[in-house]
């Protein structure tokens, strides 16, 4: 059986054919609910913003014309949307630099206390916390470039920056990390001096 | 060159964007500098982990009632947008649509005025066209405007009077009640025309 590529149903749903941008939806659905959810953290409001994600596109489809591919573009919508939602979200909380409020334990990591999990575990679970806490702009380079493994190119164009830019996001997202994290960081690395 | 400078160089080489020419300059400097291999042994753990925050996932039968929750919402938006290329150019059709507008305003003016004897005058066919107008209307505040906005006008012309410096709009109740009869009578008249035609 013929199975249409990506192209030829943005064709169709152009001419309005709703079952060929569903089809879209389908084949794209978890991967942008999952770079959303990179963002948002929160199952909910990912999924919120997955169906806004797709709705957008769908408004906007006469104005997609081909120059990269339809997954780059609704990827493209999908961290617009969700950088807007964070921006939002931090000028509700009155918030537009690193907070100073991530919950770290005072005392540190628990380390082998079996019922925290393991120190790696707990590691991922403050990484994500110290991430959610970075400035926008840093967060979106990292969370394009270290977690979802873009090259400093792909994350430029998606972010419309110049590489540079994200260079020196990353750099300084990575300095930031290593300071909030730096309890947990020195028993994963016991040799290293901060 | 500072370690910042360095650092940052790590940072590059973590993400592929290091040249080999950098490369060598740096691993040299990490040989004589802890510091700068303090912040490469972290800044990689840190890389390492990284790629886990994306692994939380939503369970699988979420997907497809994602999925028609999504279709159900596209297939409201692809009406809503067949209406809207329906209209044509917003203005041009709010313009030619003012009689109906008149008409329709003179129907609102006796839904909502307090009960009189221009009530019983209401015509069926007006209350009608009304519906169907309010239904056109009643999702697009651009259009509602744009229909207010002929609305104020024509009667400000025939009646010289400023409609618009009164009223909060033809969607609001309280214009009606300080509707004069003089207002009312003109309405009705336009009302009238618009039925014959």
């Amino acid at each position: 059986m013929d199975v249409p590529d990506d192209d030829r149903l943005v064709r169709h749903a152009k001419d309005g054919d709703l079952e060929a941008f569903a089809e879209l939806a389908r084949r794209h659905q978890r991967r942008i609910f999952h770079t959303v959810m990179n963002f948002m953290q929160n199952p909910a409001d990912a999924d919120d913003l997955t169906q806004e994600t797709f709705l957008h596109a769908y408004r906007n489809l006469r104005n997609f014309r081909g120059g990269s591919s339809f997954f780059t573009w609704i990827y493209r919508i999908a961290v617009n949307l969700s950088l807007n939602h964070l921006k939002k979200h931090r000028r509700e909380k009155g918030r537009t630099e690193l907070r100073d409020d991530i919950a770290l334990d005072p005392a540190g990591p628990a380390g082998s206390d079996p019922e925290s999990g393991s120190l790696a575990d707990e590691l991922r679970r403050k990484l994500g916390e110290a991430v959610g806490s970075l400035p926008v702009p840093y967060q979106a380079a990292f969370r394009l470039v270290a977690v979802e493994g873009m090259s400093h190119g792909q994350a430029a164009r998606i972010l419309g920056c110049a590489e540079n830019t994200v260079s020196w996001r990353m750099f300084k997202a990575r300095r930031i990390l290593q300071d909030r994290l730096k309890p947990y960081l020195e028993r994963e690395v016991p040799h290293a001096l901060f | 060159m500072r370690c910042s400078e360095f650092q940052r160089w790590i940072s590059d080489g973590l993400a592929g964007a290091l040249p080999e020419e950098k490369r060598k300059r740096l691993d040299e400097h990490l040989r004589r500098c802890p510091s700068c291999r303090s912040f490469e042994r972290a800044a990689r753990l840190i890389q390492e982990e990284a790629p886990r925050l994306a692994e939380d996932a939503a369970p699988e039968e979420s997907w497809a009632a994602g999925l028609d929750r999504l279709k159900r919402r596209l297939s409201a938006e692809a009406v809503r947008s067949g209406r809207e290329s329906r209209r044509g150019p917003l203005w041009k059709w709010a313009f030619a649509a003012a009689p109906l507008v008149l008409a329709a305003a003179a129907g609102l003016f006796l839904l909502f005025r307090p009960a009189g004897q221009m009530e019983a005058l209401l015509p069926i066919a007006a209350d009608e066209r009304l519906g169907d107008l309010s239904f056109e209307i009643a999702d697009n505040p651009e259009l509602m405007n744009a229909f207010n906005q002929v609305l104020e006008s024509t009667l400000g012309e025939e009646l010289g009077v400023d409609a618009s410096a009164r009223s909060g709009g033809f969607d609001n109740p309280i214009l009606y009640q300080e509707v004069t009869d003089e207002e009312l009578a003109f309405v009705l008249e336009e009302l009238k025309k618009e039925l014959r035609s």
